[in-house]
């Protein structure tokens, strides 16, 4: 009241003290929305932020040959024979004499250029005639066999022996390019030492390995966890042990990933071995832990599902005389598709992004092969291991983050799409079946 | 004589359809106990595990090496060979999470406000697109990006602030990769807990005369309080076992001593049980084990001091409500009369 008082002291009216409120609490409105908005548009920088990064970075490197080697490299060291020495008359007459190839026709071969997974240009012979020497007459320096050089190789150095006794190296990165190899090849008469690569650095083990660890997921994790989930929705009556067993399978969903990648290697690596006598983490003890991990989603998700199909379905179905096992198959599972596919879409998406418990299940070594029964990688535990290392390789880091950001985008528009169309689907039913009643 | 042997036939089909349902019965039962059984078996072989670094002898030739559990318990230093401590790597767990927190609450909150009753319904739709799809980007592309763009932008900040990092890899990067890792968690479920305050409640603010931005503030984000605050307890449990991204931008180092500097480099309990994880062999690998009860007692003991507070408010903000109710009324009552 002294408040009131003060103000009719000062004499301010009451429509004056309401504008100027009015006023006040537009702007603080104002301020308000504002501060909101900046925040939201903050999460959709963010996002905009990683997609432009990992896609700048990443798009020169996504090439095929990128996707097609294998990440580990293989070298292989040439040399002729030590009486060897050229013979100037050699028909080459076979060789295509491309345009972009430049040919040496005293060996009788074709250097190519193209690029490495780092940009850099690299030099293969890319054709042999049928007389070169390259054909038969090179051997390896260890073990003194006969090497057919092919396509997949390419040249680190060649070191030639002229005619004077002189010798002459060249090494692929050279600034003269495939001319220089081939003037340098043009001086020899055999030569004495030569390293040829194959193309390292890509990702064709992880990429097959990461679609038998998607498919082992969902195979070992899809029948659990809907066997799980119908036992709950449809079978469990609300007794104490049901209520335990709820409340154990939510309460693993708080468990970080990584104790689930100890768990899975401190389990299923021992079993795998006895079984098979491999060692280490492999494909299937990863797809076993990923199993782990998604188990308990996927139960919620499949029951939730379960529970929001019309009882009038079930009821009928049972009250038309049959057993419970056709309710289930005939009814149920097909009614719950949209969670069953829900859950297929979460394991894909977990076992694609899944990096932690990975390393501890599956190992981190790259291999060149992808088995069953040996130490892998998947995508992400192939950038973890090529960021982790003394150079952090990250344009072929964020060329597969591409590749996972893709798959993750599909996914997540596939689960929001295909739902509603099930959902159109089973709510027409259900309309169609039941009709209003009359007065 | 044929109505008998359709009768048995019947009588047959039906056994077999009873035994069938047992079976089937069996099989989805023994599927549940397995789903429910994962958590059990996980702090059982956990335990089993964490604690073998502690009794048995790793050392080859008569040497004797194994965990030092003094040293568990006291060292600052955290190393592989069985004289570390984990001290040192528990405070920065929780320091980096504290510090995610300070960011991704604020930005969380306000968005989800903006999300679900600001914004205009075709951009509320886009920016909670982009918050779904920032919650689905796995946890090795936000340590990529947080060593590409993060630990850079960091290393600038701290050059402006006249100090040195390690090519910016320190707390402060991991707790901003982790406060945008939490971001999507903290704002689904705050938008959830908004939407969940009655129509009533905010009408009737509305209808007191409050300003829509004073209803938002203080009707929608009060009625959602333990709503968000759940969704909070969910993003610190996340940022607790993020071992990935945290290990690919914190720097890892074993010495305890400047974690209290934003821009020093340190380790977290799960990104020291990532990191040289491939030659990691014997106790250096088993005393992962040990980290992982560490981790687990942690996550559980904050869990529950959270779920504590949670409840403790909830009661108080009972009675507050309904008192700042009758307080606005009074007021407003106040006001009518002059």
């Amino acid at each position: 009241m002294t408040m009131s008082k003060n103000k009719n002291n000062k004499s301010i009216s009451l429509s004056d003290i309401v504008s100027r409120n009015i006023k006040n609490r537009r702007f603080k409105d104002y301020f308000t929305n504002g501060i909101t908005s900046i925040f939201s548009f903050l999460c959709v920088l963010i996002l905009a932020l990683v997609i432009g990064y990992v896609l700048i970075e990443g798009s020169p490197y996504l090439t095929a040959n990128f996707i097609s080697t294998n990440y580990a490299q293989s070298s292989v060291t040439l040399k002729t024979d030590s009486e060897f020495v050229l013979d100037e008359n050699r028909d080459y007459s076979d060789l295509m004499r491309y345009e972009d190839t430049v040919y040496s026709d005293k060996w009788g071969i074709g250097i190519k250029t193209k690029k490495d997974n780092d940009q850099n240009d690299i030099y293969y012979i890319s054709e042999i005639s049928v007389n070169s020497p390259f054909n038969d007459e090179i051997i390896r320096a260890d073990d003194k066999s006969i090497f057919q050089i092919t396509p997949d190789f390419y040249i680190n150095y060649i070191t030639v022996k002229t005619s004077d006794g002189m010798y002459i190296t060249v090494f692929g990165n050279d600034e003269g390019g495939a001319e220089a190899i081939v003037s340098t090849l043009e001086q020899g008469i055999a030569i004495q030492d030569s390293d040829f690569k194959t193309l390292g650095g890509g990702i064709r083990s992880s990429l097959i390995t990461t679609v038998i660890l998607i498919l082992f997921t969902i195979i070992f994790s899809l029948p659990l966890g809907v066997g799980g989930a119908i036992y709950l929705a449809y079978y469990a009556k609300n007794t104490r042990l049901t209520r335990i067993l709820r409340s154990l399978v939510d309460m693993s969903s708080g468990i970080p990933s990584i104790i689930f990648g100890l768990v899975g290697a401190a389990i299923f690596i021992p079993i795998m071995s006895s079984m098979t006598g491999a060692v280490g983490g492999n494909v299937i003890t990863g797809s076993l832990t990923l199993t782990l991990i998604l188990l308990p989603t996927i139960v919620k998700t499949v029951e939730e599902s379960i529970k929001s199909i019309n009882p009038s379905l079930i009821q009928g179905s049972l009250a038309l005389g049959a057993s419970n096992f056709q309710t289930i198959f005939k009814i149920i599972i097909p009614n719950s598709l949209d969670g069953i596919l829900n859950a297929a879409i979460l394991s894909i998406g977990r076992a694609i992004g899944e990096s932690a418990a990975l390393v501890f299940a599956m190992g981190t070594l790259i291999t060149a092969a992808p088995s069953l029964t040996s130490s892998n990688t998947s995508l992400a535990v192939h950038i973890w291991y090529i960021l982790s290392g003394e150079h952090p390789a990250y344009g072929q880091a964020c060329a597969i983050s591409i590749m996972i950001l893709c798959v993750v985008l599909v996914l997540s528009i596939i689960s929001k799409v295909i739902p509603i169309l099930l959902n159109k689907r089973k709510t027409k039913g259900v309309k169609q079946n039941v009709k209003p009643i009359q007065k | 004589m044929e109505n008998q042997l359709s009768r048995n036939k019947l009588d047959n089909k039906n056994k077999r359809k009873i035994v069938g349902d047992k079976i089937l019965h069996a099989i989805l039962f023994f599927l549940l106990l397995l789903a429910s059984s994962i958590i059990i078996i996980s702090v059982v072989f956990i335990i089993i595990k964490g604690v073998q670094p502690f009794i048995y002898n790793y050392g080859t030739d008569g040497e004797i090496l194994k965990q030092d559990i003094i040293a568990f318990f006291t060292s600052s230093r955290w190393t592989y060979n069985g004289m570390g401590g984990v001290p040192f790597l528990v405070l920065t767990t929780l320091y980096v999470v504290l510090l995610s927190l300070i960011i991704s609450v604020p930005t969380s909150i306000f968005a989800a406000l903006f999300i679900a009753k600001i914004a205009p319904k075709g951009l509320s739709l886009v920016i909670r697109s982009a918050v779904d799809l920032l919650a689905s980007i796995p946890s090795v592309i936000f340590g990529l990006f947080g060593m590409g763009i993060i630990c850079p932008m960091v290393r600038e900040i701290a050059e402006a602030f006249g100090t040195q990092t390690y090519g910016g890899s320190s707390i402060l990067s991991a707790a901003i990769v982790i406060a945008i890792m939490s971001i999507p968690t903290i704002t689904t479920l705050s938008i959830s807990a908004i939407n969940a305050v009655p129509q009533s409640q905010i009408n009737g603010s509305l209808a007191l005369g409050a300003s829509k931005a004073q209803t938002n503030l203080k009707v929608i984000l009060k009625g959602a309080k333990s709503g968000i605050f759940a969704g909070i307890i969910l993003g610190i449990g996340r940022a607790l076992g993020e071992a990935t991204a945290i290990q690919m931008v914190i720097g890892n180092t074993s010495e305890g001593s400047g974690f209290y500097n934003i821009f020093m480099p340190g380790s977290t309990i799960a990104s020291s049980m990532l990191s040289g994880i491939g030659e990691a062999s014997g106790l250096g690998y088993d005393v992962r084990f040990s980290l992982g009860i560490v981790l687990m007692l942690i996550i559980i003991i904050t869990n529950l001091i959270l779920n504590a507070i949670k409840n403790y408010n909830k009661d108080k903000q009972k009675n507050g409500l309904i008192k700042r109710f009758l307080d606005h009324f009074r007021k407003v009552n106040d006001y009518v009369q002059k």
